[in-house]
């Protein structure tokens, strides 16, 4: 947690993999670039206040904050400006999540070209270098999140009306976060209970989906507080009408939180977070044998949080403390028989607790150290017994400016955890930067990542009675391993212009793969997990924004490839190529936002009985169009996947949407 | 103060919320739509053609079927075949004592109308393979099913089964489909005939 200003990091954008995309794309940006500049330029020149907004807080609103303004604590743990990070964090801020009419924080995400959003039956999971859901850490404010199914922890269940800004930080974190952080690591930050707030949400779509959040917030210097519920419904959605399974379940959700900080003078401060969700998701299965089954999913998440902190001169400490619980109930009921019908919980409780302190070490160092302890519990029928581990961990970092003019940074962490289940393990990081010039800076990082075997992966004991094929998970796996490389420039030639691109590899080993225990026939057959895998993931991202404040256009690419080095097989799912293009236009005189979002996804291998096959491209397009009435009033039309994108098999993402809605303030 | 009362209050509503939801397990029993629950059922068809479906869905215990009578053997030994989930074993060779044997003939049932004069298997001993079952005569070869490792389906092989039966009667067998109206496996549906006036 940290302040809570408006955060906005300038960011990745566009691209893709096919020439004819290509082509149509640089006609529309060869435009909107003559365009953008001459705006841009425009309002260098004249304070974004003075550009006739009718009231102060109407016009900061509209401006977009510099990346020395921007506030990001993820790449390091420790607050720091985005534009002085040693590694490269990506930031979306609050003003992009709302102009994008994002309900969540997987919306908020998609239009991101480096990370490819993925909706399965466990929910949509995030990958990141070609790394998928699995080996990508999830965090709010800093803290684990339970609830993982098949390794995907769904980013569909943090709402975005409560999220300040959504820090990114690719390749291997696990020097500071430890398990989970191979493809990078992303951290939900709320917004701060400071921030003076009451405002009312509504949201309808033309599929009658609604959405209705609330939040209030406020007080002293001293005491402040935020309280904020939201309501979400809709129905199922079916691409195949005449078969009987639904593509994507309806859900009904509901969720309230509390945040509260007390200040004690100057130097201390204590943050408190409690939150309660509900998810009740039902759909429709058809199996491949012709049974259909009426699936439910009430899901129960639950988390407390506190945090210490006291600063002194040069010195800062820290104490926080975590709990989380969820609850899972699946029922499959299946029509016309009982004996597919299947009830199962699943429990997973975790608590930690930890320490951290920073302290500046003469003129040229920042020493961080902390320490952490975890343990976590998981109880689920598909388990042959319950899973419970503790694992402490205590990590070093220290930032250390060298040359000329502070030129360079240079930053060595190591990180110890002890785990009951696979013992010690080490992994360290460097990451340097330097500043050749005053607007382009230069990272480079290597680094390694480990992920945990999950509960599921150690104890599992799951029988298919039909086919009499059984999986059974392996007690002795190891960790998997990551050996990265990461290395970026960023230019910021002009107020209005910034430029990067990065190049990273990630060789990865011990993988968790299924195999088969016996029984090598045609037949139905037992499988377990064994550390055998290896894979290779390597790839490029460039990113622009040119203009900004009034009209700034983002332009993204990211190339991804990323291979099973005993197969040669390309890893499924996994995009080659995607570009993105978003157009931003605002207007303080009138109060008028309006956004524009295309996303084109090369296609996706995957490994089927039949063969590979790849899926066909697609085009994701959003707009969104808002405007202010006064001080209390934002009305708001957009249309999401305008184009109607997806299918219903390997990419059962929602159809073309037109929505509407308000927000009052009170 | 009374700030802090009611966040407190609050805090702990929250914290008493978890693990409250209703319980969504389904009835137990079964649906007021759910199928028949007999284990063996035999029907003859206008043109002399027998049906029989077993329920061989349970995980650990065999449903046995005497085709002198076309149902559910009531003892252990009265049985020709008998049925666990996708496993179907014969009353002869390593699996019983009454001699059950059978010839699988490729083809249609209406194709074969007497008994091989080679051809007969029975159940034998674990041979050389990775599994730990028995070689049951309906596994052997190709088999009875068609495995399909990325949906799971079972999918019959269209061979006629001729069962020379614990009574000395020659049926023809084929085996129809593995799973019932409702998509559940481990229901067979059999269609047999009898050869050279054996059968019910």
């Amino acid at each position: 947690m940290h302040s809570a200003a408006t955060r906005r990091r300038p960011e990745p954008p566009v691209i893709t993999s096919h020439t004819s995309l290509l082509s149509r794309l640089a006609t529309v940006v060869a435009g909107v670039v003559a365009a953008t500049s001459s705006l841009a330029r425009a309002d260098e020149s004249a304070p974004a206040d003075a550009a006739g907004a009718t009231d102060g807080s109407a016009a900061a609103d509209l401006d977009d904050l510099d990346p020395d303004e921007i506030i990001v604590i993820t790449g390091t743990r420790a607050e720091t400006p985005l534009a002085a990070s040693p590694v490269v964090t990506e930031v979306v801020d609050r003003r992009h999540i709302v102009e994008s009419g994002a309900e969540t924080v997987a919306d908020a995400l998609a239009a991101r070209p480096g990370l490819w959003l993925e909706r399965g039956i466990a929910g949509t999971g995030v990958t990141m270098q070609g790394l998928g859901p699995k080996y990508v850490l999830v965090l709010v404010d800093g803290q684990r999140q339970l609830g993982r199914v098949d390794g995907v922890l769904d980013l569909e269940r943090f709402a975005a009306a409560n999220v300040e800004q959504i820090e990114i930080v690719r390749g291997p974190g696990s020097a500071l976060y430890g398990s989970d952080a191979l493809g990078g690591v992303v951290n939900i930050i709320t917004r701060a209970p400071d921030e003076e707030a009451a405002e009312l949400t509504a949201r309808i779509d033309h599929r009658r989906a609604t959405d209705l959040s609330a939040r209030v917030g406020g007080g002293s210097a001293r005491l402040s507080g935020a309280a904020s519920a939201e309501w979400q419904r809709g129905d199922a959605f079916d691409r195949t009408p005449e078969t009987a399974g639904t593509t994507i379940a309806a859900y009904q959700d509901a969720r309230g939180d509390l945040r509260g900080r007390y200040r004690g003078g100057e130097r201390w401060q204590v943050d408190g977070s409690a939150d309660y969700q509900r998810r009740d998701l039902r759909g429709v299965d058809a199996t491949a044998t012709g049974a259909i089954l009426d699936r439910r999913n009430l899901i129960e998440v639950a988390a407390t949080a506190a945090r210490l902190r006291w600063t002194g001169e040069g010195t800062s400490v820290e104490a926080r403390a975590g709990l989380g619980y969820y609850r899972d109930q699946y029922a499959s009921d299946q029509r016309g028989s009982g004996a597919l019908d299947q009830y199962q919980e699943t429990i997973e409780q975790l608590i930690e607790g930890g320490a951290q302190l920073d302290r500046r070490l003469g003129d040229h160092h920042r020493a961080s150290a902390g320490g952490e302890l975890l343990g976590e519990t998981l109880t689920s029928a598909r388990q042959r017994e319950d899973g419970d581990r503790i694992r402490g961990a205590v990590w070093l970092q220290d930032e250390w400016r060298a040359g000329a003019a502070y030129r360079w940074l240079i930053v060595p962490a190591i990180r110890v955890d002890a785990d009951t289940q696979f013992g010690l393990h080490v992994t360290p990081r460097l990451a340097v930067r330097w500043d050749p010039l005053d607007d382009v800076a230069v990272r480079v990082s290597v680094g390694r990542g480990y992920r945990a075997p999950s509960f599921k992966e150690l104890l599992l004991r799951f029988e298919n009675p039909g086919a009499g094929y059984v999986v059974d998970g392996n007690p002795d796996l190891r960790p998997e391993h990551s050996t990265s490389g990461q290395a970026g420039v960023e230019w910021r030639p002009r107020r209005w212009a910034w430029i990067s691109g990065h190049v990273y590899v990630n060789e990865l080993r011990d993988l968790i793969t299924t195999v088969t225990v016996d029984g090598g026939g045609a037949g139905p057959q037992r499988f377990g997990y064994d550390n055998l895998g290896r894979a290779r993931t390597s790839g490029a991202e460039a990113a622009a924004t040119l203009g900004r404040d009034r009209l700034a256009l983002e332009l993204g690419y990211a190339y991804t490839r990323a291979r099973d080095l005993d197969t040669a097989m390309a890893l499924d799912g996994v995009p080659g190529h995607r570009v993105s293009a978003a157009l931003r236009w605002r207007d303080p005189a009138e109060g008028l936002t309006a956004v524009a979002e295309v996303v084109a996804t090369g296609p996706r291998p995957y490994q089927l009985a039949g063969g590979v096959v790849e899926t066909d491209p697609r085009f994701d397009v959003r707009a969104r169009i808002a405007r202010r009435f006064g001080d209390r009033l934002d009305l708001f039309l957009g249309v999401d996947n305008l184009l109607d994108a997806g299918d219903d098999q390997l990419d059962p993402i929602a159809p073309r949407t037109l929505y509407t809605g308000a927000t009052a303030r009170l | 103060m009374s700030d802090v009362v009611l966040a407190a209050t609050v805090v702990g509503v929250l914290c008493a919320l978890p693990g409250c939801a209703e319980n969504i397990r389904p009835d137990v029993e079964p649906d007021a739509a759910d199928g028949p629950v007999g284990k063996v059922a035999t029907v003859r068809g206008a043109d002399g053609i027998y049906t029989t479906r077993v329920d061989a869905t349970a995980v650990d215990t065999w449903t046995h079927v005497d085709l002198e009578t076309g149902a559910e053997s009531s003892d252990q030994t009265s049985w020709d075949l008998a049925a666990q989930r996708f496993h179907l074993k014969l009353n002869g060779g390593v699996s019983g004592t009454a001699g059950v044997e059978v010839a699988p003939v490729p083809g249609a049932l209406a194709d074969v109308t007497a008994a091989p004069t080679t051809g007969w298997i029975t159940d034998a001993a674990d041979g050389e393979d990775e599994n730990m079952d028995p070689d049951y005569a309906f596994e052997q070869g190709d088999g009875w099913y068609a495995y399909d490792p990325q949906t799971h389906l079972l999918t019959p092989h269209p061979t006629v089964w001729v069962v020379r039966t614990g009574a000395g009667a020659v049926v023809a067998l084929q085996i129809t489909d593995y799973y019932d109206d409702a998509g559940t496996s481990g229901h067979f549906t059999m269609t047999w005939k009898a050869l050279d006036g054996g059968g019910s």
